[in-house]
């Protein structure tokens, strides 16, 4: 909406700018995506290491307290 | 006066006839197995054939790309020499008595890219041969001789310091073409390029090649520099 | 730099970044102008540079801590450098996917062997075999020590990619023959188009780059913290295998 707004400022020179706004939202689309991918991906691999830390350290603190 | 007994040392032989006793040997050894040029030959054979049967019994299609098939069944055969060359030497730990032996670490790695590229040599006499009936193009000229043994001199030198660190790895042969591969495009795009100018009836003038020349020669002098310096990392143990 | 100090600098560090690319995206789509030849598709050009400008300097970062590694092993080098190159192929990947989005309206083509993609494309090539190389080596040092070397290799044959292909396509322009000429002409440079003659598409440009690079600081050092969870986790690993095996006899 907003571009079509700016675009009728544009200087008429019969070819129209929003001709490949197609183009225009694939490419950010798909650019959003992969950082978006990424980060989700950092966070899924520290959550299953703060789990897995968890989980080690419960194992070696019921050790602990047996010997104790 | 009797002098006290001389212990026995060996003087280390210096860098230039380390490298050739390495190259020596393993000549030798392959003269004796012929395990390593014989796949080479028959991969390469093999491959020729099923490129010609791929791209259709219509050799004129074939023709126009022969110079690039040429250098792609190289490049495959040369990671099968380069895999073999160096897995013989593990198997038999002489690789192991190479690294306690008073050599430099980089007289044994250039003593393998010497042995290597001989190999691919005589495996490309071959090719030529056999691309020269099959394609009918002059690859015998002596200038493609010439350009095929720099461009093969400089894929040896990056794959003897990869194929050093894939064998050391889980997944071995498999990984080479993985990591070579894409290290080779700047040594391909110029040589095919040189080789294709002499495929013409006519010979090239030499200001026409001369760039795609020196980049070889160019990819030559990096990886060889790089695998001198960087070979000593890759084979402590 | 300790773990109180690398939470506290990752967090501010990503909320960092977060601002600064809604402020680019902003930017981008109010305050840059229409440009003339192609009309607003012509803005996918801030982000596909600033990703591409930002993946390069990843490798740079990259190959520095390759050969800091070499030269004294500690393994701050080597996280370093893995961070680098898994954040740098993510940047890669971006700025691949923008450049042929934006290349089919431009040029009418999905692809082009042009000098820079065809090096970029070697680029992406050698740097997701790195992760090949690394996932081959079990002993940690030794997949520290050969991912090193691999980094440097890759980068000299980058460089040498771009060279090659620059020499030989003034000598043979013909080789690229097929594609449009102004596609290889416009192909060069950073001005791809009519030219960044306004400022402040100039200015829309840096913002986005600022951005980036804020973004690229953030993953870094969330990727290096990752990285020291995984070290951890390794570590307690086998003591917890020890424990077990202690346990079991």
């Amino acid at each position: 909406m907003t571009l079509t707004i700016l675009s009728s400022f544009a200087l008429q020179t019969g070819v129209d700018p929003n001709q490949f706004n197609n183009y225009l939202f694939l490419g950010y689309a798909v650019m959003w995506l992969i950082g978006l991918i990424y980060v989700a991906s950092l966070a899924m691999r520290q959550r299953n290491l703060r789990r897995d830390l968890d989980l080690m350290e419960d194992i070696l603190q019921d050790g602990d307290q047996e010997a104790s | 006066m009797s002098e006290a007994p001389q212990p026995l040392t060996m003087d280390a032989p210096s860098f230039w006839s380390a490298v050739w006793i390495i190259t020596r040997k393993d000549l030798r050894i392959e003269q004796h197995t012929r395990q390593t040029v014989g796949i080479m030959i028959m991969f390469s054979l093999v491959t020729v054939i099923m490129f010609n049967f791929a791209l259709g019994t219509n050799l004129g299609a074939a023709r126009e790309l022969s110079t690039g098939l040429l250098w792609a069944t190289i490049l495959l055969a040369g990671t099968l020499g380069l895999n073999r060359s160096l897995a013989i030497e593990r198997e038999n730990q002489t690789f192991d008595a190479l690294l306690i032996a008073p050599v430099k670490r980089n007289a044994i790695y250039l003593g393998k890219v010497f042995s290597i590229t001989l190999f691919t040599l005589l495996l490309e006499l071959i090719l030529v041969v056999v691309f020269v009936v099959f394609f009918n193009k002059p690859f015998w000229r002596p200038q493609v001789l010439l350009i095929l043994a720099l461009g093969t001199f400089g894929y040896v030198a990056a794959g003897v310091l990869i194929t050093s660190m894939s064998i050391q790895t889980r997944s071995r042969d498999v990984l080479l073409p993985v990591l070579l591969l894409p290290l080779s495009l700047p040594l391909v795009l110029p040589a095919a390029m040189a080789v294709s100018a002499f495929m013409f009836p006519q010979l090239p003038l030499w200001g026409e090649v001369q760039s795609a020349i020196y980049l070889v020669l160019l990819y030559d002098l990096l990886m060889v520099t790089a695998g001198l310096l960087t070979y000593h990392y890759v084979v402590e143990s | 730099m300790d773990l109180t100090r690398l939470n506290r600098n990752t967090r501010i560090l990503n909320i960092a970044a977060a601002l600064a690319l809604t402020f680019a995206m902003l930017t981008i789509f109010f305050y840059a102008p229409v440009e003339q030849t192609m009309g607003n598709v012509q803005r996918i050009f801030y982000f596909h540079v600033g990703s591409a400008w930002v993946g390069s300097l990843a490798f740079l970062v990259a190959l520095f801590g390759g050969v800091m590694f070499l030269r004294q092993a500690d393994r701050k080098w080597d996280t370093l450098a893995v961070a680098s190159v898994e954040i740098g192929l993510v940047f890669l990947s971006m700025a691949i996917v923008s450049g042929s989005v934006w290349g089919k309206p431009a040029w009418n083509t999905w692809w082009l062997w042009s000098p820079r993609l065809t090096m970029v494309t070697i680029a992406w090539l050698a740097y997701a075999a790195y992760f090949m190389l690394r996932g081959a080596v079990d002993d940690e040092e030794r997949r520290a020590r050969f991912s090193a070397v691999y980094v440097i290799i890759s980068f000299l044959t980058i460089i040498l990619t771009f060279v090659s292909i620059r020499v030989l396509r003034d000598i043979h322009p013909v080789v690229f023959g097929g594609a449009m000429e102004s596609a290889q002409g416009a192909s060069e440079g950073l001005q791809e188009f009519s030219g960044l003659d306004s400022t402040k598409m100039v200015i829309t440009l840096n913002v986005t780059v600022i951005a980036f690079t804020l973004t690229f600081a953030a993953w870094l050092l969330n990727r290096i913290r990752l990285q020291r969870l995984t070290d951890q986790t390794q570590l307690l690993k086998s003591r917890v295998s020890e424990y077990l095996q202690g346990e079991a006899s």
